[in-house]
C-alpha cells in the first residue's frame, strides 16, 4: 500500500445530488502517484458524475477532493488544469476551427496566461509561452504518431484518431494525472489494443497517474493496476482486477442476479 | 403625494405594465423555445400598431381592423421564422440573433416607407371619454389593455398546463434532442413561438397605441422594456414575465412621478443589470434552467488557421495601405468626406470582429464606447483645456473600464446576455449625453474641438484628417490582426467551438471574455475621440441606433473572422445610403430613410444565409478558384486531402 505522502488524488466522502437522486453517493477513493486506476460500473453507477466533480464541472454537495494532499474542492476546471490534472471526453471535443497542431498546443495553455498587450506586441512573455507550446506540441505529435495530420483541421480526422488528439492534447499541459471518459468507446478492437499500449506508454515515460472511467471491463482489466467499481452511486469494490472480478457484489452489479 | 395621485401613478403603471407584460411573454416564448432573444419583438409591436392606424385610416372600423392587423402580423412573424430563420440552420447564436435584427430593421423600413415616420393616430376601441373612479382618470383603452392581459394570462396558464402544445414546448425548452425523439419537432416549435411572438407584439401594439400614438422608432425601445420585464420576473417560467412587466412599470411610474422622469431608461437598465447578477432566474424563477444537453458547436469557419503572423497577413496590410492611399489621392468631396467616416467606422467593426467573431458575444452597445471618447475628448479638450492625446487616453481607461465591469457582471452568465445588456447601456449613455448638460451640452452637443495635430502639423482639410484615420485604422488593424494571431485570440475560438475543452484546457473563461469585450470598447472610443476631432463638435445623434445598425450590418458583410473585411462592410455600410439617395433623389426623405433600413436588412439577413462566411471571405474562394480553373488545377478542398 502506499503511504499519504505518494497519494495523487484524494477523494473522500463525495456526494452528489441532482433533485432526489443521489449519483454519487459518499464515495472514497484515491489514486496513488503513477498509478493506473480504473473507475467502472454499470451505466448510470455514477462514474461520469464522480469524474467531472474531480475535474471542478460540477459542485458537490459534501466531500473533499485533494491533489497532493491539498484541498481543490469546487475548484474551476481551469484551476483543476492549473494543478496539474488533464482529461479527455468520452464524445471528443476538438476545437473545430483549430488544425490538429494549434488544439494539442492549447492543451498547453494553462502554462501561463498572456494578457492584451502580451499577445498583440508579442512581448517575451508571450513569445516563451507560445515557444513552449509549440515544442510540447511538436513532442506529441511525434510521439503519438500525429506528425501526417498535424496541418489538417482536428475534425477531418478519423474517430480513432481524434481520440489521440485529444490525449495528445491532454498531455500537451504536461499532467500529473490524467483522467479519460470512456477512452475506448466508439473504438475498435484493433484501435483499443493501440489504446491500452499507448497509454501504458504514456504511463511509464511520463509518471503520470491515470483515472479512467469505462463500463466495459475487458480493456480496463488488462490496463489497469487498480480498479474502483460503482453501482448506484455507491463505491461496492476497491482492489486489483483479479481480487475485484471476483467480488459477488460486483457480479451482482454486472449480471443483475 | 396625496392618495389619489398615488392611486393614478400606480393605475398608469399597471397599464403600461400590460404592455411591458405582452411583450416579456413574447421574448420568454422564443428564447424557451429556440433560445434567441427576438430583436424584432419590439418592432412587431410596432407593425401591429400601424397596421391598424392604417386600416382605421383606409376607413376599416377599429373592431375588425385590430384583428386584421394582428392577424397579418402574426403570420409574418411565422413566415420570417420559416422562411429566414430555419433554413440558417448552420448559423451561429449571434448570427441567428442578427437576423432577428434584421427582420426588425426590414420591419421598420418597410413601414417608413409605405406611411412615412410621422405618429399615427389610432382611435379608441370603445370611446376616449376618461372615466373617473375615486378621483383617479382611467381611460376606457386602458382596461382593455389590463383586460386584454388578463385574458392573455389565464390562456397561457391553460396552454402550458393542459395542451399538448404547451408540454411539447415546455419539454422542447428543456431538451431539445430528447423532445426531437418522441416526436415533437423543434422547427415546428420554433415556427409556434415565432407566430406567438408575433401575436402577442401585434396584439400590445393595437391595444395600446390608442393610449398613446403608433411610432414607427419605438420598436428596440420597446423590445428592451419587454425583455427587462421577461427577465425580471423570470425568462423560464409561465407567469414571470407577465408580473415582471407590472413590476417593471410601476417601479418607472413611481420613479418618474417622484425622482425624475428625464433618466428612466437608466432606472430600466439599471433594474435589468440588477436582476441579471443577483437573481438571474428572476422573480418566479425556479432555478436557470441549465439543460444538460450541450449547445452544438459554433463554427463559423471550416479552413484550418495559420498560427502566427504569415506572410499573407503582411501582403493583405499592404494591399489595403495601397487602395487606401490611392483613394485618399483620388477621391473628392462628398467621397472623401464619406471615406473618413467609413475609416472610423472600419476601427469599431474590427473591434466586433474580435468581439462576435472571436469572442462569440454580440454588442449593440459600441456607440456607447464611441460617445465615452468622443465627450472626453469633447469635455477635456474643450471645458478643461487638455492636450487631445491625454484626453483620448482617458476616454479609452474610461471605456475599457466601463467594459470591464459590464462584463464582470455579465459574463457569469452563459448565452447572448450581453447584447440586451450592452444595448442598454447604450440607451443609458444616450439619456446622459441628453440629459448631463454640464458636461455633454445636451442635445446640442460641445462644439469648439480642435482638430488633432502632430507638432505643428493640423489635420484641418478633408484629405489630412482621411490620412489620418486610414493611418489610425492601419495600426488597429496590426493590433487586431496580431491578437487574432496570437494565443489569445487562439483560445478565443476555442471557447466559442467548446466552451468545457477549453476549460479543460486551463483557459479562463470569464477573463478572456473581458479582455476582448474592454479592447471592443477601447477601439470605440478611439473611433468616437477622432470624430469628435474631425467635426470640431459631438452631440448624441451619430451614436445611436442606426449606428449600431450601421455597425453590425457592416460587420455582417465584412465577415466575421475577416478583420480586414471591416474595411469592406465599412465601404457597403457608408456608400448604400449615397447610392441610395441618388437612386431615390426626387423622393422624400422619410422615403429614403426607410429605403436604407430595409437595404441593410436584406443585407444582413441576406449576408447571413449566404455565408456562413462573408462577402469578403467569398469572393477570396471565388477568385482562387478561378485562378486554379484557369491553371487547370483539379479542384480540391484542402480539408479533404486525407493523406
Amino acid at each position: 500500500m502506499s503511504g499519504p505522502g505518494d497519494l495523487m488524488l484524494e477523494v473522500t466522502g463525495l456526494s452528489v445530488h441532482f433533485g432526489g437522486l443521489r449519483a454519487v453517493d459518499n464515495v472514497d477513493f484515491n489514486v496513488a502517484k503513477s498509478e493506473i486506476l480504473g473507475l467502472v460500473g454499470p451505466n448510470g453507477a455514477g462514474k461520469t458524475t464522480t469524474f467531472n466533480t474531480v475535474f471542478g464541472m460540477i459542485k458537490p454537495d459534501a466531500g473533499r477532493i485533494a491533489l497532493r494532499g491539498a484541498d481543490v474542492t469546487g475548484l474551476p476546471s481551469e484551476r483543476i488544469n492549473a494543478l496539474g490534472v488533464a482529461r479527455t471526453f468520452q464524445n471528443v471535443r476538438p476545437f473545430a476551427e483549430l488544425s490538429v497542431r494549434e488544439n494539442i498546443m492549447m492543451g498547453a495553455y494553462g502554462a501561463g496566461f498572456c494578457g492584451v498587450a502580451a499577445s498583440a506586441l508579442r512581448l517575451p512573455r508571450h513569445r516563451r509561452l507560445e515557444r513552449l507550446a509549440q515544442e510540447r506540441a511538436d513532442h506529441w505529435i511525434a510521439r503519438l504518431g500525429l506528425a501526417a495530420y498535424a496541418d489538417l483541421l482536428t475534425t477531418a480526422l478519423p474517430f480513432g484518431l481524434q481520440r489521440v488528439a485529444e490525449v495528445a492534447r491532454a498531455m500537451a499541459s504536461a499532467p500529473d494525472l490524467l483522467l479519460l471518459d470512456e477512452p475506448a468507446a466508439g473504438l475498435n478492437a484493433v484501435e483499443k489494443q493501440e489504446l491500452s499500449r499507448m497509454l501504458i506508454t504514456i504511463n511509464q515515460e511520463t509518471g503520470c497517474s491515470l483515472l479512467l472511467i469505462d463500463h466495459d471491463m475487458t480493456m480496463v482489466m488488462g490496463l489497469v493496476q487498480r480498479v474502483v467499481v460503482m453501482d448506484f452511486g455507491k463505491k461496492i469494490a476497491d482492489g486489483t482486477p483479479a481480487q475485484v472480478a471476483a467480488d459477488r457484489k460486483v457480479i451482482e452489479a454486472y449480471l443483475g442476479v | 403625494m396625496d392618495l389619489t395621485s398615488f392611486a393614478q401613478t400606480a393605475f398608469a403603471g399597471i397599464s403600461n405594465g400590460a404592455l411591458y407584460a405582452l411583450l416579456g411573454l413574447g421574448f420568454s416564448l422564443v428564447i424557451r423555445s429556440t433560445g434567441l432573444i427576438n430583436f424584432a419583438q419590439g418592432d412587431l409591436m410596432m407593425v401591429g400598431a400601424i397596421l391598424t392606424g392604417a386600416l382605421c385610416r383606409a376607413g376599416i372600423p377599429v373592431a375588425a381592423s385590430a384583428p386584421l392587423a394582428i392577424a397579418a402580423t402574426t403570420v409574418l412573424s411565422a413566415g420570417f421564422y420559416w422562411f429566414a430563420i430555419r433554413p440558417a440552420a448552420g448559423a451561429t447564436m449571434a448570427q441567428v440573433v442578427l437576423l432577428t435584427i434584421g427582420f426588425a430593421i426590414c420591419l421598420r423600413g418597410v413601414v417608413t416607407m409605405a406611411w412615412g415616420s410621422d405618429p399615427m393616430m389610432v382611435p379608441s376601441f370603445t370611446g376616449e371619454m376618461p372615466l373617473d373612479v375615486g378621483g383617479v382618470s382611467i381611460l376606457p383603452q386602458e382596461l382593455w389593455l389590463i383586460g386584454v392581459l388578463a385574458v392573455i394570462t389565464l390562456a397561457t396558464g391553460f396552454f402550458f398546463r393542459h395542451t399538448v402544445m404547451g408540454l411539447a414546448l415546455r419539454a422542447g425548452a428543456t431538451n431539445p434532442l430528447g423532445a426531437s425523439f418522441v416526436g415533437i419537432d423543434p422547427r415546428v416549435l420554433g415556427l409556434l413561438a415565432f407566430a406567438a411572438s408575433g401575436f402577442l407584439g401585434a396584439v400590445a401594439g393595437a391595444v395600446w397605441s390608442p393610449i398613446s400614438f403608433a411610432q414607427v422608432d419605438v420598436g428596440l425601445g420597446a423590445a428592451l422594456k419587454g425583455f427587462t420585464a421577461a427577465i425580471l420576473g423570470g425568462l423560464h417560467s409561465n407567469y414571470g414575465p407577465i408580473l415582471g412587466g407590472i413590476v417593471l412599470a410601476l417601479i418607472e411610474s413611481f420613479s418618474a412621478g417622484y425622482i425624475s422622469s428625464a433618466y428612466m431608461d437608466s432606472i430600466t437598465f439599471g433594474l435589468m443589470l440588477l436582476v441579471l447578477v443577483l437573481r438571474p432566474q428572476g422573480l418566479l424563477g425556479t432555478s436557470l434552467s441549465m439543460t444538460k444537453e450541450e449547445r452544438p458547436e459554433e463554427v463559423l469557419s471550416t479552413k484550418a488557421r495559420p498560427t502566427g503572423f504569415t506572410s499573407r497577413d503582411l501582403a493583405m496590410i499592404g494591399i489595403i495601405a495601397v487602395v487606401l492611399t490611392g483613394l485618399g489621392l483620388t477621391m473628392n468631396g462628398t467621397w472623401l468626406t464619406s471615406g473618413i467616416f467609413a475609416g472610423i467606422m472600419a476601427i469599431v467593426v474590427m473591434g466586433l470582429v474580435l468581439l462576435t467573431g472571436y469572442g462569440g458575444q454580440l454588442s449593440l452597445g459600441q456607440g456607447a464606447f464611441m460617445m465615452i471618447g468622443a465627450y472626453a475628448t469633447g469635455f477635456l479638450t474643450v471645458k478643461l483645456n487638455w492636450p487631445s492625446y491625454a484626453a483620448m487616453l482617458i476616454g479609452v481607461v474610461l471605456a475599457a473600464t466601463v467594459a470591464f465591469v459590464l462584463g464582470r457582471l455579465i459574463f457569469v452568465l452563459r448565452g447572448l446576455y450581453l447584447s440586451m445588456a450592452s444595448f442598454g447601456l447604450l440607451m443609458i449613455s444616450l439619456t446622459f449625453a441628453r440629459e448631463w448638460t454640464n458636461v455633454t451640452g445636451g442635445p446640442s452637443g460641445l462644439p469648439g474641438i480642435r482638430p488633432l495635430a502632430i507638432g505643428s502639423f493640423v489635420f484641418s482639410t478633408d484629405r489630412a484628417n482621411y490620412f489620418l484615420i486610414a493611418a489610425v485604422s492601419l495600426v488597429a488593424l496590426l493590433f487586431c490582426l496580431s491578437l487574432a494571431r496570437s494565443r489569445l485570440g487562439r483560445a478565443l475560438l476555442a471557447i466559442r467551438t467548446n466552451e468545457p475543452a477549453a476549460r479543460a484546457c486551463g483557459v479562463d473563461v470569464t477573463r478572456h471574455k473581458l479582455r476582448v469585450f474592454a479592447v471592443s470598447a477601447a477601439l470605440a472610443s478611439i473611433a468616437g475621440s477622432l470624430y469628435g476631432h474631425y467635426l470640431g463638435f459631438v452631440n448624441p445623434l451619430p451614436f445611436g441606433i442606426d449606428a449600431t445598425i450601421a455597425q453590425l450590418t457592416a460587420l455582417t458583410a465584412g465577415g466575421f473572422l475577416s478583420l480586414s473585411g471591416s474595411y469592406v462592410g465599412s465601404a457597403i455600410v457608408i456608400a448604400l445610403p449615397l447610392v441610395i439617395t441618388k437612386i431615390a433623389g426626387t423622393t422624400s426623405s422619410q422615403f429614403s430613410a426607410g429605403v436604407q433600413y430595409v437595404a441593410f436588412g436584406i443585407l444582413l439577413i441576406g449576408v447571413v444565409h449566404a455565408q456562413t462566411s462573408s462577402v469578403f471571405v467569398r469572393m477570396g474562394t471565388l477568385a482562387r478558384g478561378l485562378i486554379r480553373v484557369g491553371a487547370g488545377a483539379p479542384r480540391i478542398a484542402a480539408g479533404k486531402e486525407h493523406p
